[in-house]
């Protein structure tokens, strides 16, 4: 009797001890109040950065947990990660697809378990047309698709490389890219779909919806679109890229 | 408005046919776009098929941004025009009249 007593104390203790934050249960909002309460700043600055692990574009080494082949350093990351990250920039790098999955599950894991808080890790890739990555299957680019008028079919590719981005561990797709073609100088002008403003949008829209899937929340085959470029980028003066 | 087309297969295989429907308006207090695409339909035909294709023009479809960034709609004449292509297209007048 009193050693089921115990146990019975024991389990309710332990249901107590469960952040809100970690209850899926709850609704969201709560969640995010519980977790930003327990957050320093720190936590939440190290949430605004995101890190390319690329040695020729990281001047900062430093700012390194991955090896020159790719493969992820836990000690490293003990120094450089211990307050958490937002962002990882295309973990693809050095990898294909199974390599892939295998490194986003340790980093992640790594993160669950190593930092205070177990915040998971946002992975995000290149997706013009297509993971742009080892072993991903590429598609006619940008203005190409736009070139079709077949929003049905543009979706359905956006869909396939949403799953394949999503197979290998990553959640958000950095495309499409809605900048008008406003100067053939422009070097990007490929990217884009076009110059009018409405083949745009229902192009876009259908890219969206092919990697996002039909909602309202975003299924383990779907990833995050990124509706780009920020603060009027594809308008180019004199056709350069950031000038 | 309704645009309606008739879109017709003259070849000899199926195919397939993008019909595209541009306005412009032909003075306006900011300078519009010379063809603006405000609607398209693509569609599969059988050799000698026609099908029907059917645009509606509202106010959305006719109104731009002004100067102040407010979304209107200006008296005054329109050219609606249709086609294959941005090029070869046959064409309508639309007259928009305060009221």
């Amino acid at each position: 009797m009193t050693a089921a007593l115990c146990s019975c104390v024991c389990l309710v203790s332990v249901a107590q001890h469960v952040a809100a934050y970690r209850d899926a249960k709850l609704p969201v909002e709560e969640r995010v109040a519980d977790l930003m309460g327990r957050m320093t700043l720190e936590e939440k600055v190290a949430q605004l950065e995101g890190t390319w692990q690329n040695r020729g574009n990281l001047k900062d080494a430093t700012r390194l947990f991955v090896d020159e082949k790719g493969v992820f350093l836990p000690e490293r990351a003990g120094a450089v990660l211990k307050n958490g990250l937002g962002q990882m920039s295309r973990p693809s790098e050095q990898h294909g697809p199974g390599a892939m999955a295998e490194f986003t599950n340790t980093v992640q894991r790594w993160m669950k378990e190593n930092t205070r808080l177990g915040i998971p890790i946002l992975f995000h890739e290149e997706c013009l047309h297509g993971h742009a990555a080892l072993g991903g299957t590429s598609f006619p680019q940008a203005i190409a698709l736009a070139s079709t008028w077949d929003e049905g079919l543009v979706q359905d590719i956006f869909s396939s490389v949403a799953a394949e981005v999503r197979a290998r561990g990553a959640q958000q797709c950095l495309a499409p890219a809605l900048d008008l073609a406003r100067d053939p100088r422009w070097g990007r002008t490929e990217e884009t779909y076009g110059e009018d403003p409405y083949l745009v949008a229902h192009i876009g829209v259908a890219a969206i919806r092919g990697f996002q899937g039909k909602g309202p929340n975003i299924d383990r085959s779907h990833v995050m679109a990124t509706a780009k470029h920020f603060a009027v980028h594809g308008q180019p003066e004199g056709g350069t890229n950031v000038g | 408005m309704l645009v309606s087309l008739d879109v017709t297969n003259t070849g000899a295989r199926r195919g397939d046919e993008v019909a595209q429907l541009y306005i412009h308006e032909k003075v306006s207090l900011v300078t519009r776009a010379v063809k603006e695409l405000r609607g398209f339909h693509r569609l599969s035909l059988n050799p000698g098929e026609t099908k029907t294709v059917e645009f509606t023009l509202g106010p959305k479809e006719l109104s731009y941004l002004n100067r102040e960034m407010q979304r209107v709609v200006e008296a005054g004449a329109f050219e609606v025009m249709a086609g294959g292509n941005s090029v070869d297209l046959i064409s309508t007048n639309l007259n928009v009249v305060n009221r």
